[in-house]
């Protein structure tokens, strides 16, 4: 992405007071061969301090890419454009988007504040240094004041809080000696060493067994209510959503098409996709005799798109002339509870 | 012929290398009836995929034996003479997790499908045109696409190819392995039931290996509970699931995050991880990571045991009974 503002030139911006993000309008478009992809279109979210928000949505719908943008580390063919205010720890409001991508400012945002954890914790850490050692060049980068010695014991201390056992003998060891569940937590302890105000956390437990992966939510809750941090939580994981996140939103192809508190979206879903994206869950409360619902079709590639709804081609209740030849506004069902679909004007409530 | 299509005697894997034997599978026991599907369900390093793979003769099992139930009376898989092999492999089949590493770029999707009946019937050139249309139809492939190549299609449809490649020989026994793991929930869906369907119409029997404990609940007729090699529980669907009584099986099922926010589990958080298969601990193996361990699970390995049908592997059974 091509940031060219000097940093200087940064407008002041205002933003509700509660807010520690906000998202604006964000459209990123990646230049990929001789195509332009629209992968996020026109994203509008804000989180609060100490909540955590969930990005649902399936592969391709624009969730990492629109996380990695917020971190301005999206690779250099994708363009971002929209607003990504955030309120530094000084108090400052600053437009991320208009920030030089390796510029001063950016840097002592990024992992100090801002920190995300990755999908794949066995790919996160270089296999040619042992964890102490990686962990330590944090705690030196982002503190000045920070001597190799007490590097070392901030990250042992650290290493006990995420729950490692035997930290004293682990803190030497390299990353192969981790099995995937202790990487997660060596991770997250990385992230932890410079305490950011928001973790953004990228499919952190698809890739560990359900006993690990209830081991790391436990964690990741109880470090937010010592931290306080804010967390953007993506996942493909409905089921993980409904039992970390305070708000929800859902995305597809490129866009959020439903917003609500997780029990507006769980309970009282809108859209046509997050029906059937719930009903097409296998549940263990329910009756296995029972088909599980499908929705047909998939994901279209967000090539030059016409303004229409994105799921228009896959939806049962789609209106033939209207659907697919225009925008889409946002609907309020309820305080918070926001839908992106034109059923909600028709007031036609109970479709699908 | 019985209702029985195979029995899985004693089965033991071990992997040795550099030293270092891994016991992958020790001495499981299994009967599949025809047209049931089993769910197998554990963590990584159980031996799920090694139990999957041993049914198949993927891998040559270190002891035990794979009685498969045939028109000829009942032959040892595990050392049956070629000619056997060639007969009766083709009634064994299987379909992989990864869509994408199980599907060779080089050859155009018919010849995907096509492959096993070339290599395994004496069929015209027609012929195995006709049956691969057919299959293709049938699993929901589009019959103009055919002559593409893999990297042209989504994740679920080239998981729709794997299964028409697995279907096209008319096998009786498909051994899914992690069959609908890579995919989105909305595909994952459209897999699933099209595995059901093609259960119905051509009576398969599925051992339906996955760790996604949600859908094998869905899909399953029977669970077998795997740690570490062993099996720990094995019973029908439903009472398992309503009622798990290996305190593994507990702690697994609970684990699971429920798709609501409402419903809040008592969840068991297990401490630590799976221990290494290549030094399991002494007696039960999960005794490290139990509640109710006693001296003598950390001694003696418990047998699996018959509570009206289900078979538990625990010596404190009972004891953790009003938990659930």
């Amino acid at each position: 992405m091509k940031r060219t503002h000097r940093e200087h030139t940064q407008a002041t911006y205002e933003m509700s007071p509660e807010h520690i993000l906000e998202v604006k309008d964000l459209h990123v478009h990646i230049a990929v061969d001789d195509y332009d992809l629209h992968a996020v279109r026109g994203v509008s979210f804000s989180l609060k301090k100490g909540e955590t928000l969930g990005l649902v949505g399936e592969s391709g719908c624009g969730k990492s890419v629109t996380s990695k943008e917020i971190l301005g580390i999206n690779p250099n063919n994708c363009t971002g454009s929209g607003q990504i205010l955030y309120r530094t720890k000084a108090g400052k409001v600053l437009n991320l988007l208009e920030l030089s991508r390796d510029g001063e400012t950016y840097r002592s945002i990024r992992g100090s504040e801002i920190s995300m954890i990755f999908q794949e914790p066995m790919t996160a850490f270089s296999p040619l240094y042992t964890i102490g050692n990686q962990l330590a060049e944090i705690v030196l980068l982002h503190d000045p004041k920070a001597t190799k010695a007490s590097a070392r014991a901030h990250v042992l201390e650290m290493l006990k809080k995420v729950g490692i056992a035997n930290p004293e003998k682990r803190i030497d060891q390299y990353p192969h000696e981790f099995s995937g569940g202790m990487l997660q937590r060596a991770l997250i302890d990385m992230m932890l060493c410079c305490n950011p105000d928001i973790l953004i956390a990228d499919e952190p437990t698809t890739a560990l067994d359900v006993t690990i992966q209830a081991q790391i939510l436990e964690l990741m809750r109880s470090l937010q209510k010592e931290f306080g941090m804010s967390i953007l939580f993506i996942t493909h994981d409905l089921g993980t959503v409904a039992n970390m996140c305070d708000h929800v939103a859902v995305m597809y192809l490129g866009e959020i098409i439903e917003f609500g508190t997780v029990h507006q979206i769980f309970h009282n879903p809108q859209h046509p996709y997050t029906r059937g994206l719930l009903r097409s869950l296998p549940k263990m409360n329910q009756s296995r005799e029972k088909k599980l619902y499908i929705i047909d079709g998939v994901v279209p590639l967000p090539v030059e798109l016409p303004p229409c709804c994105g799921f228009h081609d896959r939806c049962e209740a789609c209106m033939d002339d209207v659907c697919p030849k225009r925008d889409i506004p946002e609907f309020t069902v309820e305080p918070g509870h926001m839908v992106r679909c034109m059923l909600m004007e028709q007031g036609a409530r109970k479709h699908g | 012929m019985d209702n029985v299509l195979l029995e899985i005697r004693n089965l033991s894997k071990v992997y040795d290398s550099k030293g270092v034997s891994v016991r992958a599978l020790s001495d499981v026991n299994l009967t599949v009836m025809r047209g049931e599907t089993i769910g197998i369900v554990g963590e990584s390093g159980c031996g799920k995929t090694t139990l999957g793979r041993c049914v198949v003769r993927g891998i040559d099992a270190t002891s035990g034996e794979v009685l498969f139930h045939t028109e000829d009376g009942v032959i040892d898989f595990l050392k049956a003479t070629g000619a056997q092999m060639k007969k009766y492999r083709k009634d064994i089949q299987m379909i992989f997790q990864d869509p994408y590493a199980s599907l060779d770029p080089r050859m155009t999707v018919f010849d995907i499908i096509s492959e096993p009946l070339r290599y395994n019937t004496r069929m015209s050139a027609k012929e195995i045109e006709q049956a691969v249309d057919r299959i293709a139809e049938q699993v929901g492939l589009n019959k103009a696409y055919l002559r593409r190549y893999p990297h042209a299609f989504s994740g679920g449809q080239r998981q729709r190819i794997g299964i028409a490649r697995s279907l096209i020989l008319q096998p009786k026994l498909i051994v899914c392995d992690e069959a609908v793991s890579a995919l989105d929930v909305s595909i994952q869906a459209q897999i699933i039931n099209l595995l059901e369907d093609l259960q119905k119409e051509y009576h398969l029997t599925y051992l339906f290996i996955s760790h996604a404990l949600s859908v094998v609940r869905h899909i399953s007729d029977r669970v077998m509970v795997m740690y570490l090699g062993r099996m720990v529980e094995f019973g029908e669907t439903e009472a398992l699931f309503a009622h798990p009584m290996h305190p593994y099986t507990q702690a697994l099922l609970s684990a699971v995050p429920q798709p609501d926010p409402d419903i809040s589990v008592d969840r068991i958080i297990l401490e630590g991880e799976v221990p290494n298969p290549a030094n399991p601990p002494s007696g039960c193996h999960f005794h490290p990571r139990c509640a109710y361990a006693t001296e003598r699970c950390r001694t003696e390995a418990p047998p699996l045991v018959n509570h009206d049908g289900r078979l538990v592997a625990c010596w404190e059974c009972g004891k953790c009974q009003g938990k659930t």
